[in-house]
């Protein structure tokens, strides 16, 4: 296995494994704690916002070199000005549907393995990255500490897509392929759940 | 002979804490100030920052902007109680979001302009830090040991943040590993962003 594998192997189950099976570490009490903490969760409590999170990181897998780092780089900056716009006050409509069509477009992406050019890539994931932020930033302004809010969120926002680009990474071989397809079907139907009001 | 593991499964149980060094008394300013540019977490992002991009640009250049920060901030802590500036977080906050973006898009920026930021970021934190606000009444020995709490803590965020990034570019320069301190970059930066938007919003009024 090359070096470069191994590595994403590697980060992916320390990553995964310590997602799924860490408590809360609050060896300090006070505001910063509450406003990481809060932050950290926000991304990770709402499905619709981990199902786009992790087809972002499975479509970046699948487009491979630069989109598989471009995307997850863009994703953040560009949901930084959604914040923004929701933490002024900035109106933006249909940001849940934007949110659930996220879900379904980037699903259907991974399902039928598109491969755009890499501008228009980062431009759907630009767009979308705006409707998730404009929905975390709205709540920054009630965050305890606001600062250790926009942190954890972004830092939660990055794993999910280093998860999904792990998982997107297994579409290099046989099965994996199909496991990444249904992944992306399984997104693009729970995109469709929420924007439907099923889920 | 004894085996070095054998050894140690025996004395292990046995051992009690190495309670050497304790808390020294009348060190509380100094701790405080050592523990400032941890807590204040724009703080810490702006000195991470710094770090990691004099690190990209290697560490050989990262004396002199260093030295600067350094410098910028004591002078400024000394100097606070005479030029209180409210919108000093504005300054820290953007200088996080460019130096981010910077190190987001893997930019190596020129000596001058790493200067520059440390210089006038040095500045921002040490009015920031606000000493005489935060600590009324005390005398200038105390108010020095805070101001070499954070000097040193100062140091030792951006000297490992340097030493890191210079290893991940200039050392192991392996791709995934340089993409994550790209990744950190626009985390850094989204996060600064966002506290800005916030920070003008309530400078402005707007509800």
């Amino acid at each position: 296995m090359s070096f470069n594998r191994r590595i994403v192997l590697v980060m992916t189950l320390g990553i995964a494994t310590g997602l799924l099976t860490a408590t809360a570490a609050l060896a300090h009490t006070g505001d910063n704690v509450g406003g990481l903490q809060s932050g950290f969760m926000h991304p990770v409590s709402g499905l619709d916002h981990v199902i786009a999170m992790l087809a972002v990181g499975l479509w970046g897998g699948i487009l491979r070199a630069p989109a598989v780092w471009l995307l997850p780089i863009v994703f953040p900056l560009m949901m930084a000005l959604g914040g923004a716009a929701g933490v002024t006050g900035i109106p933006l409509a249909g940001v849940e549907t934007g949110i659930a069509l996220s879900g379904i477009i980037l699903g259907l992406a991974v399902l039928f393995v598109l491969r755009p050019n890499l501008w228009i890539a980062a431009v759907i994931v630009g767009i979308f990255a705006i409707f998730h932020g404009h929905a975390h930033g709205t709540e920054l302004p009630e965050a305890a500490n606001p600062v250790a809010y926009a942190v954890g969120f972004v830092i939660a926002t990055g794993l999910l897509h280093l998860i999904g680009i792990a998982v997107g990474n297994l579409g290099q071989f046989g099965p994996g392929r199909i496991a990444v397809r249904a992944c992306g079907a399984a997104i693009a139907l729970a995109g469709a759940a929420f924007l439907t009001g099923v889920a | 002979m004894i085996r070095p593991g054998l050894a140690a499964a025996v004395l292990w149980p046995v051992a009690s804490s190495a309670t050497a060094h304790g808390t020294f008394e009348d060190g509380a300013e100094f701790y405080a100030g050592a523990a400032h540019p941890f807590l204040a977490l724009e703080h810490f992002l702006l000195l991470l920052a710094f770090g990691l991009l004099l690190g990209l640009a290697g560490r050989d250049r990262a004396v002199i902007p260093l030295l600067l920060l350094a410098g910028a901030m004591i002078a400024s802590m000394a100097i606070a109680p005479a030029t209180p500036f409210h919108a000093v977080s504005l300054l820290i906050l953007a200088a996080t979001l460019s130096m981010g973006l910077a190190l987001a898009a893997a930019w190596p920026l020129p000596l001058m302009i790493m200067a520059l930021l440390g210089l006038c970021g040095g500045a921002a934190l040490g009015l920031d830090t606000d000493l005489p606000r935060t600590m009324p009444g005390t005398g200038l020995f105390a108010r020095m040991a805070a101001m070499g709490g954070v000097i040193l803590s100062v140091f030792l965020i951006v000297l490992n943040s340097v030493a890191l990034a210079h290893l991940i570019t200039h050392v192991w320069n392996r791709a995934p590993i340089i993409v994550a301190l790209r990744a950190a970059g626009s985390w850094i930066s989204a996060a600064a962003l966002m506290v800005l938007a916030l920070r003008l919003r309530d400078m402005m009024g707007i509800t």
